[in-house]
């Protein structure tokens, strides 16, 4: 864990991240400041929840994906041959990166947005956007742990972002349109369990939430993506 | 004298083919050992499955003692330094940081001295806050050996160290690496460059096509093909003549370069080999004596790894170390 911890500290990736983040932060909060936030609550939505999920995709992705591009896994795995203590040890320290990142962008949020949209008719309410950064920390799991298990599925820093952002951009938004199966998808119960914690004024729906079914299936979808990568990743001879 | 590393009987089948064919052999403690093949012999697929990167198609290995999938393993191979296909390096940490990172992969508390302590003894301590991309192959070399020596390491396992480098990143590598034993370090090293296994290595095994071809102390493997000859160099037209003449006096030939043949055979001087060829009204254009090496054993022993099975130069252990430093110091 403590190696896992070092390489999040000193190589260069994991910061430029977070500086990226954060920058966006202040752009929306920028935005705020001189548009308003508007009655769709989109600065708000867009200005801390899109920044800070692809932040967490590229940290898990990065996390497992770093030691194929660097070649390093043999060096990973000849200090620590137990294979799935390399597995947690790695997905928990990406998760307190997307958890730590989130929370990170939250805490400036919450001052910049209050003090930016002070000027304007309507006000953007620290407890709102507290909410709103709880909202998605929820969710950042959820992709902080989709990015890990792609990276490692594809043995590839690159290619795990792409098949990262290809499901979630293109497959999974594209399957919720489909009647029923698209409840299911990871778009849909994500959007649900938001929705459940932020409320659906902040949220900007009034879509039913059934919350209890969200939350079982993003474990069930997470299980499949830990399950099936860990799979590979243990039983696959290291070049 | 108690082996630091065992092979036995381990083959590795892939799709494309079998990459180690029943291979048996075993690393005594407190040597440098040699794992010697062309590229492709099977040497990088029998060290990644005794360090349990790969699993065998069959057969086992053990290091120190303990076989991959043992509960004990994990700490059987944390006292193991490696450097496998190169230095696996972060590129965009600088040499100190990659030693961290080692440090903290081991457990090891309070590393500074150590660390300070390693990239002097590899000549990098004035590029220790250097990030590592920007080095050249042989300082990533040197990085990456220290890296493997981070932990005081029983054995270090170093698969093609000097691949890529100049003449003198090979020396300096070769230099570090005979310094091993003296700090209590067994060494395992990988390569095709036979010269060097010769100046570096006590004893070694000889891969071809996955198979052990053959296995010793250098100096019996040495010793096999060890009549010291002579290279003669007529008019390339005549060496099969040339190879007849010899031959019809009891001397052995091997083609060499364009017009040149090896000779070995009863020599106690060059006219054993003027003489007949003059004779036969072959003019020796150049007669130089040969000293017997590692190459002309591992040619001979790969040649007669087509016909047969593996040369055991020796039991696998010489009865006393004073022995075996008695052969190792006759090279």
């Amino acid at each position: 864990m403590r190696s896992e911890l070092r390489k999040l500290t000193v190589l260069p990736t994991p910061r430029w991240t977070a500086v990226v983040t954060v920058a966006a932060v202040m752009i929306a909060a920028l935005v705020v400041a001189i548009s308003g936030a508007g009655e769709d609550n989109l600065a708000l939505l867009v200005g801390i929840g899109l920044p800070t999920w692809i932040a967490s995709i590229v940290l898990g992705v990065w996390m497992s994906g770093l030691e194929y591009g660097q070649k390093t896994m043999r060096r990973t795995l000849t200090r620590n041959p137990n294979r799935l203590a390399v597995v947690g040890d790695k997905l928990a320290v990406a998760l307190l990166a997307g958890v730590g990142l989130t929370v990170l962008a939250t805490a400036v949020a919450i001052p910049l947005f209050s003090l930016a949209s002070s000027g304007h008719e309507l006000k953007v309410a620290a407890a709102d956007t507290l909410d709103v950064g709880i909202g998605n920390l929820v969710n950042n799991i959820v992709y902080v742990v989709a990015g890990f298990s792609f990276g490692l599925v594809t043995r590839s820093m690159a290619g795990g972002m792409t098949a990262a952002l290809a499901f979630f951009f293109v497959m999974d938004s594209l399957l919720t349109q489909i009647p029923v199966v698209g409840d299911y998808m990871l778009a849909a119960v994500s959007t649900e369990i938001f929705q459940g914690i932020v409320g659906n004024e902040i949220a900007g729906t009034d879509l039913e939430v059934n919350l209890a079914r969200a939350i079982v299936v993003s474990v069930l979808w997470l299980a499949v993506f830990v399950g099936v990568s860990t799979l590979r990743f243990v039983r696959t001879d290291v070049e | 004298m108690s082996a630091l590393v065992t092979f036995e009987n381990l083959t590795k089948r892939y799709s494309s083919g079998t990459a180690v064919d029943d291979l048996s052999f075993e690393v005594p403690e407190g040597e440098v050992c040699g794992l010697l093949g062309p590229n492709g012999a099977g040497k990088t697929t029998a060290i990644r499955v005794l360090l349990g990167l790969a699993k065998p198609t069959s057969g086992s290995t053990t290091l120190l003692g303990v076989a991959p999938g043992d509960p004990a393993f994990g700490d059987a191979v944390r006292k193991v330094g490696t450097l496998i296909e190169g230095p696996a390096l972060f590129a965009r940490a600088t040499a100190r940081q990659n030693m961290q990172i080692e440090a903290d992969a081991l457990g090891l508390d309070k590393s500074k001295a150590k660390i300070d302590d390693l990239l002097k003894l590899v000549a990098l301590d004035e590029r220790a806050d250097t990030r590592c991309g920007s080095f050249s192959l042989g300082m990533k070399q040197r990085l990456g050996l220290a890296i493997s020596l981070m932990g005081e390491p029983r054995l270090v396992v170093l698969d093609e160290p000097t691949n890529g480098l100049d003449p003198a990143g090979i020396v300096e590598i070769r230099r570090l690496i005979e310094k091993l034993p003296e700090r209590g370090t067994t060494v395992l090293v990988s390569s095709h460059l036979l010269a060097e296994i010769q100046l570096m290595c006590d004893r070694a095994a000889i891969l071809q096509r996955g198979k052990l071809v053959a296995d010793g102390t250098i100096a019996n493997l040495i010793s096999v093909d060890g009549k010291a000859g002579y290279s003669v160099r007529v008019e390339p037209s005549l060496v099969d003549q040339a190879a007849a003449t010899l031959g019809r006096v009891g001397l052995e030939t091997r083609p060499g370069d364009v017009g040149v043949l090896d000779v070995t055979g009863e020599i106690d001087n060059g006219v054993a080999i003027s003489q007949p060829l003059a004779q036969a009204g072959i003019y020796v254009w150049e007669l130089t004596p040969s000293k017997a090496d590692l190459e002309q054993a591992f040619l001979r022993l790969t040649d007669e790894s087509g016909r047969g099975g593996t040369v055991r130069m020796e039991p696998v252990y010489p009865a006393s170390a004073d022995q075996r430093k008695e052969a190792g110091n006759a090279v």
